[in-house]
């Protein structure tokens, strides 16, 4: 079933020099899948992420998630939106310093309606139990895309984009996000869409697309 | 020259708080360079003034002198010149008003050459019967050259010749008791002597040879002595270079305050900077620049945003002393004024802008300059101090642990914005106490103390059975109270206080009496005086102290126990019983002076007939004291009243200030939150809370800090002549910390507004730093 779909939506930025960011572009993610968005600086890849998530509006066409138009919505309902049906995990892991792990989690659970009790369970599926009290600058890279990534799965999203997941991370860190990433999308029954300039996550996704200037040149599905 | 364009830049880009520290700097080294100029033009133009118009540096009162008298004064040692002249009241009926007017006498065929006088219309008089009048007394009457005055005494015509004005009477004072007359009861006037005996002496000599010169007149007189009065020490003198005085106190005060504002938003500016630009701080190190050019380019903010400001404002400053210095001298009635270009001054206010400037960028330019390049590139780790780390500990919804912790986990910055809402409510509190206590002042005045309509004193004193009878028969009085009013210098513990007001008042008294400042009564018990607080610590006496009271006029003394301390008084005074008083220098059931009510409907016909007595030798009615008041006060009322308004914009700058960088270094923290879900409206709320709690902070901070000022500022302006208490009206607290909490909570909008309308797709990827 198509959870997410482009129609025809692109990004121009800029009004006095005007900056084609993506050509008006046709796309579906379904349940479930997990999608690869690939391409070079510039490509336009989180331009179309950030379209999926309504943290953008397109320029032209239409972008709706969940059977709904997200450019109807109001800004608050936009928000409300994003606190119901999206899942974020950002490049710089965007955690809230102040907060600890648990708490960072628990800010996420509690917009969405769980209890913020399932903070610690779901610290636990990305393997930091033991960990729940540390602040973020108490914590490695690797540990904070984690927490990010528990945070995001605590609103039980039912899409979750992830914009360079493993952009500040090294190799072997970055493939243990990947893969906790792929387990939680199939325990969650959630789409994944991840941004990354990275070939050598290809093989992490179940749908590779490529982006280049601004247009998706291919659109490949592993078997 | 790349980091100075990078600071230009930077500076455009922050046009909103670089605007706000030009503005504040410049109004403070504005205030600072015409406050102070004015200042010092005020003072040399009445020293000016009174060099020119040759106010003789003693007043030597006699019983009687002659031309032999002034030939063997001007030969003592250290004099330079002697005039004598005689110094009488004449009862004068001007219009409907009977007016105490006290001629001078003029040398016969010549212009005096002490005490001179300054002739704005017409010449001097020539015949007996030809006078000039002093200049406030023709303007309220509107008498000019040429009108006639009656002698209330003999009937006969007095010509007016000319208007003029003497540096001994450009403040009218009729005495060290009666600083403000009215115009209807008291002026003054000059007449030619024609030979006559002389009761005063001007005696003129350096400064610094008064007390030898006193003591030898006091050798040369004798008994014929009655008092020396220094030039500086004559009432209206005095009271002149108070109000001139009071100027230097502004020039301090609120420059300084405006000043510290400034350095405040600077510091918080550029700690900002900093804290913002750590990564690229950490960069440029990395990258080898220097230490000391990092600390360089990070001053040079602070002398941008502030030398900018201090330039602007020496400039305006300096044009505006002038025009400062001729308002004020009008007001003040001083006649040659002097208003000049200070250059040095204007040099000093950019000086101290740019000093105040860099001063407070320099922490932050230490800082920023001491990081560590690894460290730098860090994200900063939020503090681990005992605070901080009682903040984690808290038990409360989330929303409260975050706002909680954002103002404990950064001690420095939350310090400086609750220092920022402190100031805020320094600057309200301080202006709005000056305005309560003067309100205060009056209230006490002539609602607590001055109950009367009318006073009268008597030539001499009067049986007080005949005075009330009189006095009483007069249509539309109501209640007599007779006052036995004297004279007095009281010591004690070796000191002496010459010129005091003795008023000996009745066991009960209703229409004056004695009141502190709070408003409680102070009545004098039996053989008991009450004292203000200034003739107290001068003598060096408390409540229950031993004074000495001795009649200017006998020498007669008489001890009294100090029971009270009051200051609600205008002038040196003190009171004790009426019975005590009369017992005590033998004038039993005799009155020198008499206190009336009068209905409103008879009020100006009484005045009349008690003015008509012909043993009144003034009347003071108490709705013209009043008017005289609220018109001298009238330039000080819109002082204040511009100055709490300039302290309401400040506070509102700070505060605005502060809510806008906080917010807007949150960006990125911000934008996750609506990314992840959180409406604006709850962002609001967490902000407000946060914003709330250092408001708290910083109004704890606030009171003391401006119980202090208001102390301070009101000491400036506090002379033993009359005292501004410390009076912070509940009302004006209360409304002071609820404006300053809503200012900070409304200033969050426009930076929210700014972080709403931003696209939430660049801000979720700007980097932490």
């Amino acid at each position: 079933m198509t959870l997410a779909r482009l129609e025809h939506a692109g990004k121009i930025y800029g009004q006095k020099v005007r900056t084609r960011a993506l050509q008006p572009t046709d796309l579906e993610v379904r349940d479930g899948e997990i999608v690869l968005l690939l391409g070079p600086s510039g490509s336009g890849k989180t331009t179309l992420l950030n379209l999926l998530g309504g943290l953008d509006a397109p320029s032209e066409g239409r972008v709706v998630v969940n059977e709904r138009d997200l450019g109807a919505l109001g800004r608050r309902q936009l928000t409300l939106f994003r606190r119901e049906s999206i899942g974020f995990i950002f490049q710089f892991f965007n955690l809230v310093p102040s907060l600890t792990a648990r708490e960072n989690v628990q800010l996420a659970a509690e917009l969405a309606g769980s209890d913020g009790r399932t903070a610690d369970m779901w610290l636990g599926r990305v393997g930091l139990a033991g960990l729940e009290d540390r602040f973020p600058s108490e914590l490695s890279g690797g540990q904070q895309q984690r927490v990010a990534i528990a945070r995001a799965l605590a609103k039980r999203p039912r899409l979750l984009l992830a914009d360079e997941p493993t952009g500040a991370l090294d190799q072997e860190t970055g493939q243990s996000v990947l893969a906790l990433l792929r387990q939680a999308a199939a325990d969650e029954k959630c789409a994944v869409v991840v941004v990354t300039h990275d070939e050598n996550l290809v093989a992490f996704a179940d749908r590779v697309i490529r982006l280049r200037d601004g247009k998706m040149v291919s659109d490949t599905r592993r078997s | 020259m790349l980091l100075a364009r990078k600071l230009m830049r930077e500076l455009r880009m922050q046009k909103g708080q670089a605007f706000a520290v030009f503005a504040v700097t410049s109004l403070g080294v504005l205030l600072f360079v015409a406050s102070a100029g004015a200042y010092l033009d005020l003072s040399a133009s009445y020293a000016d003034s009174r060099a020119r118009l040759a106010l003789a540096q003693l007043h030597v009162d006699v019983t009687t002198a002659g031309a032999a008298d002034v030939t063997q004064t001007a030969g003592l040692p250290h004099v330079r010149a002697v005039e004598g002249r005689a110094v009488t009241s004449l009862p004068v009926d001007i219009g409907d008003e009977r007016v105490e007017l006290r001629l001078l006498s003029l040398p016969d065929a010549a212009a005096p050459r002490l005490d001179k006088l300054l002739l704005s219309e017409g010449r001097l008089p020539e015949a007996a019967d030809e006078i000039v009048i002093e200049k406030h007394l023709a303007e309220h009457h509107k008498l000019r050259s040429g009108s006639t005055v009656r002698n209330a005494a003999d009937g006969r015509a007095l010509r007016i010749v000319g208007i003029g004005a003497s540096a001994e009477y450009l403040w009218v004072a009729r005495d060290e008791h009666d600083v403000m007359p009215s115009p209807d009861s008291f002026g003054v006037g000059w007449r030619r002597g024609h030979g006559g005996p002389f009761n005063q002496l001007l005696v003129d000599c350096a400064p610094g040879d008064d007390g030898a010169v006193t003591a030898e007149l006091q050798r040369t007189l004798g008994k014929r002595l009655v008092d020396v009065v220094p030039a500086m020490q004559l009432p209206g003198v005095r009271l002149l270079q108070m109000d001139v005085e009071g100027y230097k106190g502004m020039a301090a005060f609120f420059p300084l305050l405006f000043l510290g504002v400034g350095a405040f938003i600077v510091a918080a500016l550029l700690g900002r900077l900093v804290d913002a630009q750590r990564p690229l701080i950490g960069t440029f190190l990395a990258l080898g620049v220097g230490r000391g050019r990092v600390l360089a380019h990070y001053l040079a903010y602070a002398l941008a945003l502030g030398g900018s400001g201090a330039l602007a404002g020496a400039i305006a400053g300096l044009v505006a002393a002038p025009a400062l210095t001729r308002e004020y001298a009008v007001e003040l009635g001083i006649p040659f004024v002097t208003a000049t270009l200070r250059w040095s001054l204007a040099l000093s206010g950019v000086a101290v802008g740019v000093g105040v400037a860099l001063f407070a960028g320099a922490l932050p330019a230490l800082h920023a300059c001491r990081l560590h390049p690894a460290e730098a590139m860090r994200p900063p780790r939020p503090s681990t101090g005992p605070l901080a780390r009682a903040a984690r500990r808290l038990r409360a919804s989330l929303p409260w642990r975050m706002a909680v912790r954002d103002v404990l986990g950064r001690p420095l910055r939350s310090v400086g914005t609750a220092f920022g809402v402190a100031a805020a409510l320094l600057l309200v509190l301080t202006t709005g106490a000056m305005l309560d206590s003067m309100r205060m002042v009056i209230t006490r005045l002539f609602h607590d103390a001055r109950r009367y309509d009318l006073r009268v004193d008597f030539a001499a004193p009067e049986p007080l059975d005949q005075v009330r009878a009189r006095l009483g028969a007069i249509p539309g009085v109501t209640a007599v109270e007779g006052v036995l009013t004297l004279p007095i210098a009281l010591s004690a513990h070796g000191k002496i206080e010459r010129d005091v007001l003795l008023q000996g008042l009745r066991d009960d008294p209703r229409l004056l009496r004695s009141v502190r400042l709070d408003g409680s009564v102070a009545s004098p018990a039996a053989g008991g005086i009450v004292l203000t607080h200034a003739i107290a610590t001068d003598l060096g006496v408390r409540v229950g102290d031993e004074v000495t009271a001795q009649l200017m006029s006998s020498g007669a003394s008489a001890s009294f126990r100090v029971g009270a301390l009051a200051d609600a008084t205008l002038g040196k005074t003190a009171s004790a019983r009426r019975s005590d008083v009369a017992r005590s220098f033998g004038l039993d059931q005799y009155v020198s002076s008499a206190v009336l009510s009068v209905r409103a409907a008879d009020a100006a016909r009484a005045r009349r007939a008690v003015a008509g007595l012909p043993d009144a030798e003034h009347v003071e009615d108490v709705g013209q004291l009043r008017e005289q008041i609220g018109a001298a006060m009238g330039l000080g009322w819109v002082m204040l009243l511009v100055m709490l308004l300039c302290s309401v914009v400040l506070a509102a700058a700070i505060l605005f200030n502060t809510a806008t960088l906080g917010i807007i270094e949150r960006r990125r923290e911000l934008a996750t939150m609506r990314a992840l879900g959180r409406t604006l409206r709850e962002i609001a709320l967490g902000l407000t809370m946060e914003h709330a709690l250092l408001c708290v902070a910083g109004l704890a901070l606030g009171f003391p800090l401006s119980v202090w000022a208001i102390r301070h500022v009101l000491g400036l302006f506090s002379s033993d002549l009359f005292r501004l208490p410390f009076v912070l009206s509940p009302t004006t607290a209360a409304t002071a910390a609820i404006g300053v909490l809503i200012v900070l909570l409304v200033a969050q909008w426009p930076a929210l507004r700014l972080v709403a309308r931003e696209s939430l797709a660049e801000a979720v990827r700007t980097r932490e730093g």
